[in-house]
């Protein structure tokens, strides 16, 4: 497989970004969690947008409980 | 056509491909697909479909076949493709195997029949030396999977294994070993080592073994740890504090294992990667492998927090 057109969904610093293979590449070693490989940018805008959205789930229901 | 194949390309860490399952419980190949991507891109290359963490026995011919379509399309090598096939008729294995290699696929991962009843060597020997037959390819390899104490199934013994590769050595090329008895493999390895790949499936025999090929569950959730234990590399940390105790691939295996032992092993590895994907559809599993309790799953998830997977891991 060719990663190097491809998106990534991952988390650092407690938050959720999208970077493309060459801003990953960057990045140092062990400072984020790789959540998912997409082909296109819009996959993984399309899943950023799912995990930002049960983030917000989560904290609602932690806020009222 | 001669085999252009050859054994020592087998090495490594192969997952046993967890498989994810849509709210019908048929295969959600498009899941599957982003999952084996998602392990590319951590380094891993080949993969074991339908084995036995992927449910194999749980899956159609028709289903299986679909899923590898997909799954080659969507970019991964069929060479890099070891096939679970499962069913105690060799007509049916034989069919099945023509129609994967059709498509691409020339490496087979395949049981001893499953019946009621122990078989002798001779028998066992016929079932295999009947299958390949009826295959009737040359270029295609045959891995056994040795199932241990997991089922019902007969392992085939040494004097069956050893007929097997005298009277097909293009063909048998290697075996997985799902017991978890170190002694189980060491004796595989001593007896066939030097001529065939023989792969270990229990991660806490790995640094024991050192076997050049791996069959492994935990690198759905862990590839990292297993790719290092493989390499026999501590897993790289970036924040490393001076005095501070890092654990070694091996340690965090153990510790993973322990976790597990107390709950069904497929139903808790889907939920720890359905954590890891924040994808709840991960959990499904397939009856009749068994599903995790209310109670159960809140217990791992919190042992799961405690394990803390790290990025690098």
């Amino acid at each position: 497989m060719n990663f190097q057109n491809t998106w990534y969904v991952i988390e650092r610093n407690q938050h959720f970004e999208t970077i493309s293979y060459e801003a990953l590449s960057l990045l140092p070693e062990g400072s984020f969690v790789m959540l998912e490989n997409f082909e296109t940018h819009r996959e993984a805008l399309e899943e950023h947008k799912r995990l930002v959205k049960l983030a917000i789930e989560d904290a609602k229901r932690k806020l009222a409980s | 056509m001669p085999n252009n194949l050859s054994a020592t390309n087998f090495h490594g860490v192969w997952p046993d491909v967890l498989v994810p399952l849509q709210e019908d419980l048929s295969i959600d190949q498009a899941k599957l697909c982003a999952h084996l991507r998602n392990l590319c891109a951590k380094g891993i290359e080949h993969f074991v479909l339908f084995g036995h963490a992927g449910e194999g026995p749980s899956f159609s011919a028709d289903e299986k076949l679909s899923t590898v379509t997909h799954v080659i399309a969507s970019g991964v090598e069929a060479k890099n493709i070891l096939l679970g096939v499962h069913s105690s008729s060799f007509t049916e294995i034989a069919q099945f195997i023509r129609k994967a290699y059709e498509k691409g696929v020339r490496r087979f991962l395949i049981s001893a029949p499953l019946y009621g009843q122990p078989f002798s060597h001779v028998a066992l020997f016929d079932y295999f030396d009947q299958l390949i037959k009826q295959v009737n390819l040359s270029d295609w390899q045959l891995f056994t999977h040795q199932l241990g104490g997991l089922n019902h199934s007969t392992d085939l013994p040494e004097v069956a294994l050893t007929d097997l590769r005298k009277s097909h050595p293009l063909i048998f090329v290697g075996m997985v070993d799902q017991d978890i008895h170190v002694n189980h493999t060491v004796d595989l390895m001593r007896s066939f080592g030097t001529e065939i790949v023989i792969a270990s499936a229990h991660e806490p025999n790995l640094s024991i073994l050192k076997p050049t090929a791996c069959v492994s569950a935990l690198a759905n959730v862990t590839p990292n740890i297993v790719q290092h234990l493989m390499a026999n590399q501590a897993v790289k940390n970036a924040t490393q504090i001076p005095g501070m105790k890092i654990a070694k691939p091996d340690d965090r295996v153990v510790e993973l294992m322990a976790i597990l032992d107390n709950y069904p092993f497929i139903a808790a590895l889907k939920l720890m990667l359905s954590l890891h994907y924040r994808a709840d559809a991960w959990e499904r599993v397939r009856p009749p492998q068994s599903t995790l309790t209310k109670e159960g799953r809140q217990a791992l998830m919190g042992a799961f927090k405690t394990f803390n997977l790290q990025a690098h891991e």
